[in-house]
C-alpha cells in the first residue's frame, strides 16, 4: 500500500485550481494512455499549470510554455496535487 | 504526378526519402514546399490513413518522398505510429527527414531519438526558425549536430528558406547510418538489454531489425516486438531472460518501463536544450497572444456560439457560393449536349452511340464536375482553419458534447457538412487524427440528409401532407441525425470493441498566419484527387446506369421495357411490405442511386410523362400518406448516391467499406420503411 497521508490534496486535473502549479501524481489509465501522455511530456512528477478549465469540460494545461488540451474524460484520470516547490 | 521528360530521367538516380515529424511541426508544409504539385494522395494499405507521395529533383537525383503520418513517438499504440514505424523499419528508405518545430525543441527531438534508434540515415530539418527568432530563441545548431551525430538544417518551410541546403545535405546523409543515441538508463536495464542483444545475435532477426532497439522494445513488452520473436527458435531463452529481469526492473524503475524510458529521454533532452538554446529575454508575444485568444475561443460562452457561427458561415459559403458555379457547369453541359445532339443528328453516327456519348459519358462528366466547386471552396476553408490553428480548438470546444458519444469533437464538422452534400463531407474527415473516428464518421455521414434529398421530401410532403410540410421534412432530418448518433455508438462497440469513450490529449499550437500558397495547394490537391479517383468511378457508374436504362436498343429511357425496368419489376414485390411495391417506385429508387434528386425526375417520367401537375395527381393514386412517408424514409436512408459510395472507396482506400456502407444503409432503410408502414397500418 502507498502512504495515503501524502495524497490528502489529491484531485483529478478536471477539478484542479486554475493558474496555480500542480504536480501530476498518478495517471489512472491503461498503458496506451500513460504512454501517450509520456510522449507529450506528462509523467507522474511533472509540474503543470491549469490555464483554462470549465465545469465538466476539457482542460488546457501549460507545461513549460507548451499548451496542451486535455479532454474531459482524460482530465478525470490524471490525479494532481498542489506543487509547493514552484509556488 | 507529372512525368519527368524521358531523355532526362535516364540519367537520374532514384532516392527514396521519408518525411517524419510530430503533428504541428510543419511536416506537411515541408512536403509541399519540396514537391509542389508533383504529389499524389492515397491511403496506406488497408487503413483509412492518408498517404502522400511526391517527387523532387536535386542534382542528379530524382527523390521520391513519402510523408509519414505525424506522430509523437514510435511506440505503435496508434495506427499512425504503426505506419511510421513499419515504413522506417521495413521499407529501408535511403534517408528520413525529421521535421522538428524549433519553438518546441524537446518534443521534436524525442521523436528524433526514437528514429535514430532504428538506425536509418537521418537528417533533422529544424523548422519555424523565424518564429524561434521572434521568440528570442538562439539555437546552437553546431552543438545540436554534435550531440545527435546527424545533420541539422535550419529552415522556414512556408517561406522556402533553407530548402536548398536541406536538399544538399540530404544527399550527404544518404547511406550514412547514424550513431546510436545514448540515452542514460539504469545499469540493470542496460544489462538486461545486453543479455537480450547477445541472445538475438544468433537469430535471423539480427539481419532485419536493429537489435539494441528490439531488445528495448522487448523489455517494455511491446506487443509487436513480442509477436515478432514468438516465431523465433530462440523464443524460450528470450522469454526466460524477460521473466528473470522484468520483475526486478519494474520494482526499481516503476511498473511501466516504457514510460520510464520516455522519461529518461526527456531528462536527457531537457539538459541538451538548456545547453544549446539561449533564451534572450523577450516577451513571448505569440504565446501571450494565443493565450488571450484562447480564453475567448475555448470558453463555452463565446467559443461555442462562435463555432456555431463559423460552422454556419462555412456551410453557407461552401454551398451558396458554389451554387452558381454548379448551375453554370450543369447548364453549360446541357447546352453542349444539345449542340452535339444537333450536330450528330445529321451524321451517320447511330442513335445509340449518340445516346451513350451524351446521356452516359457526357452527363457523367458533368455530374463529376458539379462536385468540384463545393469541394474547392470547402477545402479552402478547412485549410484556413487547419493552418491558423483553429481546427485544433474545435475538438476542444465540442468535446463536452462529443465526449458522451466517444468520438472526437472534430467529427462534428464533417457531419454538419453532410447536410449540404455527403461527398465533400466525407472528404473532410481527413482532418480527424484517429483512424477509428475517421472511419466511423465516414460511415454515418450518409445518414445526414443532403440537399439532393430535399426535392423528394418537398414533392411528397406537398402532395400528402399539405400544410404540414415543414414538420414532415424536419422529422426526416431528425430521423437521420438520431440514426447517425445511434450508429456511432453501435459501430464503436461492434467494430472497435470500445466500451469507454476515448478522450483526447493534444497540443494547442500557437495561432499562426496561414499562407495562401498552402491553402491553394490543398484545394487543388483535394479537387484533383476527387476528379481522378471518385470521378472515374462515378463516370463508369453513370455509363452502366445508362446501359441499364437504355438497353435493349429502342426502349424508352428507364422505361418498363428496359433492363432497369425489368430489375424494377423484380424488386417490386420486395418493397411491398413497405407499402410501395410497384415497379415505378423501384425504378425511381434505382435511378436515385445515381443522384437522389433523380427519384423525382424518374417518377415524373414514369407516372406522368414528365408533367409536374400530372405527377402530383398520379402520386395520389400510387401512394397513401403512410406509404409516401415510408418511401421518404427509404429515400433518406437507402444506399447513398454513387458519388458518395465512390468517395467512401476513395477515402477508406478499399471497396470493403463502400460495400459495408451500401449493405448497411440498404438494410437499415428497408427495415425502417417496413417498420413505419406496418406499425402505421396497425396504429392508424
Amino acid at each position: 500500500m502507498r502512504k495515503t497521508t501524502v495524497f490528502t490534496d489529491l484531485k483529478p486535473l478536471a477539478l484542479a485550481p486554475i493558474g496555480r502549479p500542480v504536480r501530476i501524481v498518478e495517471i489512472v489509465g491503461g498503458r496506451g494512455l500513460r504512454n501517450r501522455l509520456a510522449h507529450m511530456g506528462l509523467f507522474p512528477g511533472t509540474v503543470v499549470v491549469v490555464e483554462l478549465r470549465e465545469a465538466h469540460g476539457p482542460v488546457v494545461i501549460n507545461r513549460g510554455g507548451t499548451r496542451i488540451g486535455v479532454g474531459t474524460g482524460m482530465a478525470r484520470k490524471i490525479l494532481v496535487q498542489p506543487d509547493e516547490t514552484h509556488s | 504526378m507529372k512525368p519527368i521528360p524521358k531523355g532526362k530521367s535516364q540519367r537520374l538516380r532514384v532516392l527514396r526519402v521519408a518525411i517524419a515529424g510530430t503533428p504541428n511541426s510543419g511536416k506537411t508544409t515541408l512536403f509541399n514546399t519540396l514537391t509542389g504539385t508533383h504529389q499524389e494522395t492515397g491511403n496506406w494499405p488497408g487503413v483509412t490513413v492518408e498517404k502522400k507521395e511526391g517527387v523532387f529533383t536535386v542534382q542528379d537525383y530524382r527523390v521520391q518522398v513519402v510523408d509519414l503520418p505525424g506522430v509523437y513517438g514510435l511506440s505503435a499504440y496508434t495506427t499512425d505510429e504503426q505506419i511510421a514505424r513499419d515504413y522506417l523499419l521495413h521499407e529501408h528508405p535511403d534517408a528520413v527527414i525529421v521535421v522538428v518545430d524549433a519553438t518546441n525543441l524537446t518534443q521534436g527531438l524525442l521523436l528524433v531519438l526514437q528514429i535514430l534508434q532504428l538506425r536509418v540515415p537521418t537528417i533533422v530539418a529544424l523548422n519555424m526558425m523565424d518564429q524561434a527568432e521572434q521568440e528570442g530563441l538562439e539555437i546552437n545548431i553546431a552543438e545540436l549536430e554534435r550531440f545527435l551525430g546527424v545533420p541539422v538544417v535550419p529552415i522556414v518551410a512556408v517561406k522556402g528558406r533553407g530548402i536548398r541546403q536541406l536538399k544538399e545535405r540530404l544527399l550527404e546523409t544518404v547511406g550514412r547510418v547514424p550513431p546510436e543515441p545514448r540515452i542514460p538508463v539504469d545499469p540493470r536495464f542496460e544489462e538486461a538489454q545486453r543479455r537480450l542483444v547477445r541472445l538475438l545475435q544468433e537469430s535471423p532477426l539480427a539481419r532485419e531489425v536493429p537489435l539494441a532497439w528490439l531488445a528495448q522494445r522487448l523489455l517494455v513488452e511491446d506487443p509487436w516486438a513480442l509477436a515478432l520473436v514468438q516465431k523465433d527458435p530462440l523464443y524460450p531463452q528470450i522469454r526466460r531472460v524477460l521473466n528473470e529481469t522484468l520483475p526486478q526492473l519494474r520494482h526499481h524503475l516503476g511498473a511501466d518501463l516504457e514510460v520510464y524510458l520516455v522519461e529518461q529521454a526527456y531528462a536527457l533532452l531537457h539538459g541538451l536544450v538548456q545547453r544549446v538554446v539561449r533564451r534572450r529575454a523577450t516577451l513571448r508575444k505569440r504565446l501571450v497572444f494565443t493565450q488571450k485568444v484562447d480564453r475567448v475561443l475555448l470558453s463555452p460562452w463565446f467559443g461555442l456560439p462562435l463555432f456555431a457561427v463559423v460552422m454556419a458561415l462555412t456551410f453557407e459559403a461552401t454551398f451558396q457560393l458554389s451554387a452558381p458555379l454548379v448551375d453554370l457547369i450543369a447548364h453549360g453541359f446541357d447546352l453542349l449536349a444539345q449542340l452535339l445532339r444537333d450536330l450528330l443528328a445529321g451524321t451517320p453516327v447511330p442513335a445509340w452511340l449518340t445516346s451513350l456519348l451524351l446521356d452516359g459519358v457526357l452527363s457523367g462528366v458533368a455530374s463529376v464536375l458539379t462536385f468540384v466547386p463545393p469541394i474547392f471552396l470547402l477545402f479552402g476553408f478547412i485549410a484556413f482553419f487547419e493552418n491558423t490553428g483553429y481546427m485544433a480548438r474545435v475538438a476542444f470546444v465540442m468535446d463536452r458534447f462529443m465526449h458522451a458519444l466517444g468520438i472526437s469533437g472534430k467529427s462534428f464538422i464533417p457531419m454538419v457538412l453532410g447536410f449540404g452534400c455527403n461527398v465533400p463531407a466525407i472528404m473532410a474527415t481527413r482532418t480527424l487524427e484517429s483512424e477509428k473516428d475517421r472511419l466511423i464518421t465516414i460511415l454515418v455521414i450518409p445518414l445526414m440528409s443532403c440537399s439532393a434529398r430535399l426535392p423528394v421530401y418537398v414533392l411528397f410532403a406537398s402532395v400528402f401532407f399539405p400544410g404540414r410540410e415543414p414538420l414532415v421534412v424536419l422529422s426526416l432530418y431528425f430521423l437521420g441525425i438520431a440514426l447517425a448518433l445511434i450508429l456511432i455508438k453501435v459501430l464503436q462497440r461492434v467494430m472497435f470493441h470500445q466500451r469507454e469513450p476515448e478522450s483526447f490529449v493534444m497540443e494547442l499550437p500557437p495561432y499562426r498566419m496561414p499562407y495562401l500558397r498552402n491553402i491553394l495547394l490543398y484545394m487543388w490537391m483535394r479537387g484533383r484527387v476527387f476528379v481522378k479517383n471518385a470521378g472515374t468511378i462515378i463516370l463508369v457508374a453513370s455509363v452502366v446506369l445508362w446501359a441499364l436504362a437504355s438497353l435493349p436498343p429502342g426502349v424508352e429511357y428507364a422505361g418498363p421495357r428496359s433492363v432497369l425496368g425489368w430489375i424494377g419489376r423484380m424488386l417490386a414485390p420486395l418493397l411491398k411490405p413497405a407499402g410501395f411495391g410497384f415497379a415505378e417506385a423501384a425504378i425511381a429508387l434505382l435511378t436515385g442511386v445515381m443522384a437522389k434528386e433523380l427519384v423525382v425526375g424518374t417518377l415524373g417520367t414514369l407516372l406522368a410523362g414528365g408533367s409536374v401537375e400530372g405527377l402530383q395527381h398520379a402520386l395520389g393514386q400510387y401512394f397513401t400518406p403512410l406509404s409516401a412517408y415510408a418511401f421518404l424514409v427509404m429515400t433518406l436512408i437507402y444506399v447513398p448516391c454513387i458519388a458518395t459510395v465512390a468517395v467512401i472507396k476513395q477515402e477508406t482506400g478499399s471497396w470493403k467499406w463502400a460495400a459495408v456502407e451500401v449493405a448497411m444503409t440498404f438494410s437499415l432503410g428497408y427495415f425502417l420503411a417496413v417498420l413505419v408502414y406496418q406499425v402505421g397500418r396497425l396504429v392508424l
